[in-house]
């Protein structure tokens, strides 16, 4: 491997870890501000981090690697993730924000179990246990994926054992972490978000005019390799079709239940902010959707048989690029992984401290999170190392998995509690989220999913069990809801 | 050979229409009140 790549990597990386730091510089004072930067990021921030978060290292090894097998049907995807972002930057952004500031919520969690317990004049704390559990749960697998990423970008362009990039990636990734709290994860995410985005603007523009011929001469032989990488369906016709659409559909829906992105809408300076942050989104699901679909195509011409299509894009660019911009390049990827590993860490860090809070039944200092904090991220990226090095064969699948389960918890849930409160109680909430991410992981374990995506009918389990275990266990609530907290949204 | 005309809507007429849905979603749906930061409503 060439020094040159070294040194673009390196420096990258230190311009990172600094900013980072300087960024988290009394980051810590309070809670509030550890975990919420006190609510004063602006749009560009607040909307690159959100698109950076939600896409990760799975934008350039996932997503690149299913194009790269299944062609253009990979593009539902980008539908079911336009639709998402319409639902989640148009409707619930404005309302995420501004109910998490009415009942000083921290978190998606915090805002769920506040609200609730507002409504129906309750002091539980049975959702923010719970919601908190799922979040780690599903979290840990999570980010062992993005570890999994940087395994196989590193392996793909050094000549070094896998689980050795991947120890290296997982040591890097979780220091940098360490260093700050939210407001570094932000100012990061800005940076290395708009980075990933001119990469996979830029990356398939000039392979596919510069090198393959344009766009008509890609396209015919796309075609002749195989006539399927130009059909929206894969070749599946009638009703296997139809269920493959809908579940690429609920699947980009679901980015509403998504804590890790719906936490950059409770974090927003003011509505005028949000209402940048969608049109920025908009170009940011563009740029990362059919940059990832086309990057896989390319990668289809140029290098027809790989044994995992994974490696499609670190392979790629490591044997046509430059080594300037195989180390530019390389970087990129890094910033996807840790934009997305540092905001899930944080997330499943505020979860943690929120199951500390409730089992011990007591707040603690200001000093007291911020070291709590650190112990768990230590711990949380321990194990989503050891996981990683368990060989997860595919990044694809189990971000999948993990983003079903958390979309089916809180997805169905977060509809209810900000838009119809009066429907659900306490104990729909819990068994709703509950019986979602269950339904949702047993559908994908008895391999049902070759039919219909998990998130189908997990989300459908979700939505009946709020509505049905709320209507039958309203008598059991002396208080009625309180109207005047409802009148807003309902 | 011509291109498939799925990969022209794909490409091309997906992305208008995906800037057309949020514009239209940020000016006609209704959003909340901006709240003040003791949680009144400032309209």
């Amino acid at each position: 491997m060439n020094f040159g790549i070294i040194a673009v990597i390196l420096l990258y990386l230190a311009g990172v870890f600094v900013m980072g730091i300087v960024q988290g510089k009394g980051g810590g004072k309070s809670e509030k501000s550890y975990f919420t930067g006190n609510r004063t990021f602006g749009a560009w921030p607040t909307a690159i981090s959100a698109g950076a978060t939600n896409s990760s290292g799975w934008v350039f090894i996932g997503a690149c690697g299913w194009s790269y097998a299944v062609g253009l049907y990979s593009m539902w995807m980008y539908v079911g993730f336009a639709i998402g972002g319409f639902v989640n930057y148009c409707i619930m952004a404005p309302y995420i924000r501004s109910e998490s500031k009415k009942y000083d919520a921290l978190s998606i969690v915090d805002l769920l179990n506040k609200k609730i317990n507002a409504v129906w004049k309750t002091t539980g704390h049975a959702i923010t246990l719970l919601g908190a559990c799922i979040l780690v749960l599903f979290f840990l697998p999570y980010m062992s994926t993005q570890l999994t990423s940087a395994g196989k970008t590193i392996s793909s362009i050094v000549d070094i054992n896998y689980n050795a990039a991947l120890v290296l990636s997982g040591v890097f990734v979780i220091a940098y972490c360490f260093g700050g709290g939210y407001r570094s994860v932000i100012y990061t995410d800005l940076v290395q978000g708009l980075i990933m985005m001119t990469i996979l603007i830029i990356a398939p523009f000039v392979t596919i005019f510069f090198i393959l011929g344009g766009w008509g001469e890609f396209w015919r032989q796309l075609v002749a390799i195989d006539p399927m990488f130009a059909q929206y369906a894969h070749g599946a016709t009638g009703k296997a079709g139809v269920s493959l659409v809908i579940g690429w559909l609920i699947y980009g829906l679901v980015t509403i239940g998504q804590p890790q992105v719906s936490q950059r809408f409770v974090t927003a300076k003011d509505n005028k902010t949000l209402r940048t942050v969608a049109m920025i989104g908009v170009l940011w699901t563009m740029a990362t959707m059919i940059g990832s679909n086309l990057i896989g195509l390319c990668g289809r011409l140029i290098m027809p048989n790989l044994p995992d299509p994974e490696y499609v894009f670190p392979r790629m660019v490591a044997a046509h690029l430059p080594d300037a911009a195989v180390g530019i390049i390389i970087a990129a990827i890094f910033a996807a992984i840790m934009s997305t590993y540092s905001s899930q860490l944080m997330v499943a860090v505020q979860a943690v401290v929120e199951i500390m809070k409730v089992v011990n039944k007591r707040q603690y200092s200001n000093t007291e999170i911020v070291h709590i904090s650190r112990i768990v991220m230590l711990i949380c990226g321990a194990l989503s190392l050891a996981i990683a090095l368990m060989k997860i064969d595919s990044v694809f699948r189990l971000v999948n998995y993990a983003w079903n389960g958390v979309g089916a918890a809180f997805a169905p849930l977060m509809v209810f509690v900000l838009f119809f409160p009066k429907r659900v109680n306490p104990q729909g909430a819990f068994w709703g989220m509950l019986l979602g991410p269950v339904v949702s992981t047993g559908w994908y374990i008895a391999g049902y999913n070759r039919y219909i995506s998990e998130i189908v009918p997990g989300v459908i389990v979700a939505c009946c069990a709020i509505y049905l275990v709320s209507k039958l266990t309203e008598g059991k609530y002396a208080a009625t809801p309180n109207m005047e907290l409802m009148s807003e949204t309902e | 050979m011509e291109i498939p005309i799925m990969v022209t809507i794909m490409y091309i007429v997906m992305p208008i229409c995906h800037v057309l849905l949020f514009r239209a979603g940020l000016k006609y749906i209704p959003w909340p009140p901006e709240q003040d930061e003791t949680g009144g409503g400032a309209g």
